[in-house]
Order: structure tokens, then C-alpha cells, then sequence
């Protein structure tokens, strides 16, 4: 190719040889033959160094970043990839109840692949369709649900399907049991489906696409759909598509496990809820058949003694095993999630140096004092596990369980954390701190649990609410309960302000200023603003960006990290 | 859909490629996950480029919408990054030569640092005063942005995808379409340019500076 014509003819062939030197282009003879002419050639050594030097100022150069948009955004404009997350490419199971083939099995907790293929996609469009185009459903409202039998369009192909309609029929069998937005969101309640799948943070839905035949059958069915289903249908998928793509991953994934479970009902109990035309009935059938699937599922001793017991008592016991059922579903979770970075040899993010594996549990240790009889916030499970998570850990080289404990305690709102007073501020952990004129706290009824005192920031919360309370505000003037604004706070918080402020909008700082001096609407005003630019408040938040704390330690389970995503 | 022994061994290695085959059978998730993995480097390259934020990303977003649209035509020939820089290439060679047509635009760095060349008159010439002592970390980014702008588009595609990019002579041949000694050649001929754009700029710690042997060139 000719160069340019805005190129000098040519270049300086000893400087040229220069340039390939220093960017280790030279074999090793014309490399040496460089250095030799260097070594006797001083003005020629100022000049590649001159080189050097002035290509080393491009470091100075700002490091640009793609906005935190431009992935969302570039993916809008690809037909059906609509910005959903990067994927990992490992589908993450989910976990469902599943109902024993008979009455002697055991309660299992199953990791069920999500429905992720055309091929599912149809086999389950076929269920429903059969069950309904079988003529078991009479009522007009079950018909325009699903499907009706008018004449079929003989050129029903993926081809002449309009390019809006793609991503509906490619996802018809997630959206084809659903009425509406509101009826996936009640879906997605925790005691329905929104337990059973990922944080929002998971693998994203994105079926496997549905291709060649598979695609044609799921167009026919779509256009077989009278005009206000298929309008409905699209509404749905355009809601969706309108919600953070947090949230939407998260419903599209309610209506995949919804699906997978209709899918594994046997035939009767299937048809009995897809004929119910009420929304409302619907959700109430759909728990019914859980809550008996759910019992049916007990081992048999389990289910003998809940026979035994009155009806009125059946309730609570019930209750109290799928307190427990939870919980262990929690600890499974964790056990997968560390069986996931065990098998990838490394441990799970932060713990993947000793200065970071140092820094959490210092904050750990800071914040909640598991340790510490005295200032101990946590509850005795907590500290248990805790302690537990901590030898695994340390003994183990088990790491897992530790970061899903101090996320899970970092998310607590009981375990709340404000940033402690440095030496020019103060904070309030018991009644000796407070002034005088509160001697009289305990007798005013301002704080009425014994368990908070010499507890940060857990007093000063009490005293917070308090005086709320009793109304004190104007007799009492300004309560300093903690550190408020800065110069109050340790000088690794002070030093995290002038961070926060670069990053800060001028509005958001100056929310943040107005509320210098009020405990504690300061410090969450600025746990806040940390949050919102991804930063961590030493000492009141775990160390490193919330969002990696998120998408490490959400349930289920997440895949092992990518190559090259860290 | 197959690929041939070769490929394979290569795309095995790469996963680059991998994920680029993936996208090529239409799995939407592998261009979500390739837009993720590749949008800083991109971005980033771009900017450095043609210097606008804005620009960078519409630039970038092309490129990745171009992987797109020729998906079905990607054969695992070359490391993948080469081939996507190629696309980067020739949008950013277009961008840039269409913005040398259309003057009335202005570059964005040019408004607030002037010509590439730094004006004779600010003591930054002055070697008595070692004029880097005197910058703040800002206006020596622009003094730099401002000598890369006066580089001609393939010497600055050249020194961005070597000094950015870490790549070799023979990958940024492959991605410009020029033999390796044409890049070698480009090359040195922008790092003098560089240089002598640069030479108030490079004696920051008091050195002392080399011998003047008159003007270069």
C-alpha cells in the first residue's frame, strides 16, 4: 500500500533503526550494532533518549473509559440483543422444589438447568398448547389465554415475522403463561418464584435462541394467537424491556422457573391452573399446588408427624421447616459458590491477596467486634458463623464462607454501620457521653434497651430514635451523636471525602453539605453517595467496590468469574 | 458450523476467538459478553485517536456494530483483536480524514491547547527554567494530546495501537494493511515528530538536557 501522501518521503534510516531498538524489534545482531553505535555516538545516545523520554509523556495521557452506558447502548442497536448484561457463558442452575415421583421420597433441593433451549422452548408451547387445543378447557377467558384454533396463515415463518415480534416469540414460552407485568411481578414475590432464582446480578436471561423449525412452530403459534393476545404478549415484553435491566433479568428469570415448574406438574394439576381466567385465583392455585407439593415432598417420618399433630398446629410447623429449609438453602448456596472457586483453583474475590484478605477481616472485626464481649453487635448465630467462616478460612483456605458472611452482615440493616469519630470528632456509646442535661436519659425512657449501650453505632441510633420519640429536639438542642461533618471523622474517612467529592456531582455534594452536623443523616447521606459512585467507606463498608461485593456474593451462587473480566 | 483443523487449534487457543465463533453462530449473549470485554480497549483507543469522548464512543460503537452486521464472514484467521482493530482502522482513518475535510469543525483539543507545535513564545521553551517543573499533570496530558493531533492519521494509529495497544510491528502491519518495514518506517517517522514536539517537555527532573546538534531533519 502506497503511504500517505501527507507522510515525509522517508525516514531517517539510522533514527529508524533507533526507534525498532527501543520498541525490541532488532534481531540480536542489528540490536547489538545499535547499542555499539550508542555507546560511541553521544549526541546519537541523547537522541534516543530523547525518544524514549518523549514517547514515555504519552503516559500522561488520560486513560479513557467507556461510559457506563456504552455497552447498554451499543447493544440497543443490535436487533434482539437488547442490552442484557455480558454473560458468562455457563448457565446457572436453579434451584426448584421438586415434587418426588411418589409419596415416599425425600425433600430435595434440585438444581433444575433452566429452560435455556428452542427445543424446551416448543416442547413446553406444545404441553400447554395440547392441553388446551385438546378440548379440556371450555371458558372463553382460558381460550384467549392461550389458544384458540382459527385458520392459519399458510406463510407463517420466522421469515415474514416482523423484526418487533422476533424477541417476543423467541421468549413466547417464558411470556405465554403470563397475563401481565403485575402478574409476573406477584409471580416474582419471595414466597413464590423470586427465591428460587438468581440476584440480579446472575447470568443473564438470554435463552439459547430458538432456530430453523423450532422458530417456524413457535411463529405459527404466535400468530395463532387471537390480535389482544398477541398484543398483550407484546406489552409485556415491551414493560419488561423497560425496567432496569436488573430487574427485568430478574422477572425474566421468575418466568422461566415458573415455566420449568408448570412444566414438571403432572398434566392434571397443569391444566387445572392454566384454566383459572382470574389472575388473582390463579396465584392462589399456584400456591395451593406449591404448598402441597411442598408437604408431599417431606420424608415420610416428617409427614407422619405433621398427620399427628391438630390442623391448627400443622401451620406453624410447617413454617418453621421452611425457616430451616431456607437456611439451608443459604448454606448450600455458599458451599456451591465456594465448590465453584475451589474448582477454579483460586479464591473468590477479595480474598485474592493477604492484604485484602487482612482488610475485610479487620473491617469485619472493626465493625461488628465478634470478639469483643463489651461492643459485640452481632447476634449469637451471627458470631457463631462468623467465627466459623473465619477458621474455614484461615485453616481451610476456604474463603467463600466468610465473604458471603460479612456481605450478609453488611446488608443487614440491623448491623447497620456509621464511620467512627476520629480525634476531632466524637460519637455517643453509652449514657457517660452524652451531656449533662441527659442525665436523665434512662429515667425519660430515651433509651429503653440495655443491650446497646457501649455499642457503635448502635446507642447512638437508640438515642436517635428516642428522642424522636419523647420529642426533645428544641428543649435539647444539638445532640452531637457522632461524627457529622469533616474533620470529625478518621483521617482514612477525611482522606475518602476529597476522593468522594472528585466524583461527586456539584448537586450531590451539596446535598451531602447540607446535612453536615445531623447524626445520622450525614454518614447515610454519604454511605449513599459511596454507593452510588461504586466506592466503599473505609470502615463502614466492606473494603473494595460495593458492585464486586454484589456480584461475587448474591445468591445463588455465581459462576466463577469469566477469563479477563477481572 | 465447522472450521477447518487449523482454526481449530487456534480458535483452542484464543478464547477470543471462541467467544468471536460464538457470535458468529448468532449467540447473543457472546456479543454482549465480547462488547463488555473488548469496550475499554476500544473506547480507549479511539479516544486516544481522535480525541473526543463522545466521538470515541460513536467510533467504538461502529466498530462493534460492523462485528455485528459482518459476523457471518469472520473466519479465525488472526488473532481476534487484530482483526478487530482492522474495523477500528479504517473507521477511525474514515473519521479522521473526513473531519480534515469538513475544517469548520474544530477539534476539541485544539480550542484549549492550540496547535500541536508548542508556541515558541511560552517559557516552556526556556531550558534555563525546566518548564515540566511548572505543569500541572493536566496541561502537560494536553501539551502531549496537542503533539499527538499533529501527527498525520496513519502515524497516529501507528503510535496508538504500539504505545496503547503493546502491539508489534508485524500486528499493526496486519491491521493498517502495510508491509512491516512501511510500519517501521511510519513509526520512526512519528516518534521524531513526537520528539521535537515534545523536546521542552522531556528533561523533568532537573537533567541536564543533551547536547543542541541543531535542528533535526
Amino acid at each position: 500500500m502506497a503511504d500517505d501522501p501527507s507522510d515525509p518521503p522517508d525516514a531517517d534510516p539510522a533514527e529508524a533503526e533507533i526507534v525498532a531498538y527501543l520498541d525490541g524489534e532488532l534481531d540480536a545482531a542489528a540490536a547489538r550494532r545499535v547499542e555499539a553505535r550508542l555507546a560511541s555516538d553521544p549526541a546519537l545516545r541523547a537522541r534516543a533518549e530523547a525518544l524514549k523520554r518523549s514517547y514515555d509523556l504519552l503516559d500522561f495521557l488520560p486513560k479513557p473509559e467507556p461510559s457506563p452506558a456504552f455497552a447498554g447502548r451499543t447493544l440497543d442497536r443490535i436487533p434482539a440483543v437488547k442490552s442484557s448484561p455480558a454473560a458468562a457463558p455457563v448457565s446457572v442452575p436453579v434451584s426448584v422444589l421438586v415434587s418426588p415421583p411418589s409419596g415416599t421420597g425425600t425433600l430435595v433441593l434440585t438444581p433444575v438447568p433452566p429452560p435455556r433451549s428452542g427445543a424446551w422452548a416448543l416442547a413446553l408451547m406444545l404441553l400447554i398448547g395440547v392441553s388446551l387445543g385438546g378440548g379440556y378447557l371450555g371458558t372463553a377467558a382460558a381460550r384467549t389465554y392461550l389458544f384458540p384454533a382459527p385458520p392459519l396463515p399458510p406463510e407463517a415463518t420466522a421469515d415474514t415475522l416482523p423484526l418487533a415480534d422476533y424477541r417476543v416469540v423467541e421468549r413466547l414460552a417464558l411470556y405465554a403463561a403470563a397475563d401481565d407485568l403485575d402478574f409476573v411481578e406477584k409471580l416474582a414475590e419471595p414466597d413464590r418464584f423470586g427465591d428460587d432464582v438468581g440476584a440480579p446480578s446472575a447470568a443473564p436471561v438470554e435463552p439459547d435462541k430458538p432456530d430453523g423449525k423450532e422458530l417456524d412452530a413457535l411463529v405459527k403459534v404466535f400468530r395463532d394467537l387471537p390480535a389482544e393476545r398477541q398484543d398483550k404478549l407484546r406489552h409485556l415484553d415491551q414493560q419488561l424491556h423497560a425496567l432496569p435491566d436488573a430487574r427485568r433479568d430478574k422477572l425474566l428469570r421468575v418466568l422461566e422457573v415458573y415455566a420449568a415448574w408448570l412444566q414438571r406438574l403432572s398434566d392434571a394439576d397443569r391444566k387445572k391452573i392454566l384454566a383459572i381466567p382470574a389472575a388473582d385465583d390463579r396465584l392462589e392455585a399456584i400456591d395451593d399446588t406449591r404448598g402441597t407439593l411442598w408437604v408431599a415432598g417431606l420424608p415420610a417420618a416428617q409427614r407422619q408427624k405433621l398427620k399427628a399433630l391438630p390442623p391448627d398446629d400443622r401451620g406453624a410447623l410447617i413454617l418453621k421447616w421452611k425457616g430451616e429449609e431456607d437456611a439451608s438453602r443459604t448454606h448450600w448456596n455458599t458451599a456451591r459458590l465456594h465448590h465453584e472457586f475451589l474448582r477454579s483453583g483460586r479464591p473468590p474475590w477479595p480474598f485474592t491477596d493477604e492484604a485484602m484478605k487482612k482488610q475485610v477481616l479487620d473491617f469485619a472485626r472493626s465493625a461488628y467486634h465478634p470478639g469483643d464481649p463489651k461492643r459485640n453487635r452481632l447476634q449469637p448465630a451471627d458470631v457463631t458463623r462468623f467465627n466459623e467462616a473465619v477458621e474455614r478460612a484461615e485453616k481451610g483456605g476456604e474463603w467463600a464462607w466468610l465473604g458471603k458472611a460479612v456481605f450478609d452482615f453488611s446488608r443487614n440493616t440491623k448491623y447497620e454501620t456509621f464511620p467512627e469519630a476520629g480525634p476531632g470528632g466524637k460519637m455517643v456509646t453509652d449514657i457517660t457521653d452524652l451531656p449533662a442535661r441527659f442525665g436523665d436519659v434512662k429515667g425519660m425512657r430515651i433509651v429503653t434497651r440495655a443491650d446497646v449501650a457501649g455499642r457503635w453505632p448502635d446507642f447512638a441510633l437508640e438515642v436517635n430514635k428516642g428522642l424522636a420519640k419523647v420529642k426533645f429536639g428544641g428543649k435539647l438542642g444539638d445532640v452531637h451523636l457522632g461524627p457529622a461533618k469533616p474533620g470529625e471523622f478518621k483521617p482514612e474517612v477525611e482522606q475518602f471525602l476529597t476522593v468522594l467529592q472528585k466524583k461527586a456531582g456539584q448537586t450531590e455534594w451539596a446535598t451531602l453539605a447540607e446535612k453536615e452536623g445531623k447524626w445520622p443523616e450525614y454518614p447515610q447521606e454519604l454511605l449513599r453517595l459511596a454507593r452510588a459512585h461504586d466506592l466503599s467507606v473505609p470502615g463502614a463498608m466492606p473494603p473494595g467496590p460495593p458492585s464486586q461485593w454484589e456480584k461475587t456474593y448474591s445468591l445463588p451462587a455465581r459462576p466463577v468469574p469469566r477469563p479477563g473480566s477481572e | 458450523m465447522s472450521i477447518g483443523h487449523t482454526s481449530s487449534l487456534m480458535a483452542l487457543r484464543d478464547p477470543d476467538i471462541r467467544l468471536m465463533l460464538r457470535v458468529r453462530d448468532d449467540d447473543a449473549a457472546a456479543f454482549a459478553e465480547l462488547v463488555e470485554r473488548f469496550q475499554h480497549r476500544l473506547v480507549g483507543v479511539m479516544h486516544h485517536l481522535v480525541g473526543s469522548p463522545d466521538e470515541a464512543e460513536d467510533l467504538a460503537q461502529e466498530v462493534f456494530l460492523r462485528v455485528y452486521r459482518t459476523r457471518k464472514k469472520y473466519r479465525p484467521r488472526a488473532k481476534f483483536s487484530t482483526w478487530l482493530f482492522t474495523i477500528a482502522n479504517n473507521l477511525a482513518l474514515n473519521a479522521l480524514r473526513d473531519r480534515k475535510r469538513r475544517p469548520a469543525v474544530p477539534l476539541e483539543v485544539q480550542q484549549s491547547t492550540g496547535d500541536a507545535a508548542v508556541p515558541s513564545n511560552t517559557p516552556a521553551q526556556t531550558r534555563d527554567a525546566p518548564p515540566a517543573h511548572h505543569l500541572q499533570q493536566q496541561e502537560l496530558a494536553d501539551v502531549v494530546r496537542g503533539a499527538l493531533d499533529g501527527l498525520n492519521e496513519r502515524q497516529r494509529v501507528a503510535i496508538v495501537l504500539n504505545k496503547f495497544e503493546d502491539m508489534n510491528y508485524a500486528d499493526i502491519a496486519d491491521v493498517m494493511g502495510l508491509s512491516t518495514k512501511a510500519v517501521k518506517s511510519l513509526l520512526s517517522r512519528a516518534r521524531v515528530k513526537l520528539r521535537e514536539a515534545l523536546s521542552g517537555y522531556i528533561y523533568m527532573d532537573g537533567d541536564a538536557p543533551p547536547p543542541d546538534d541543531g535542528p533535526e531533519d
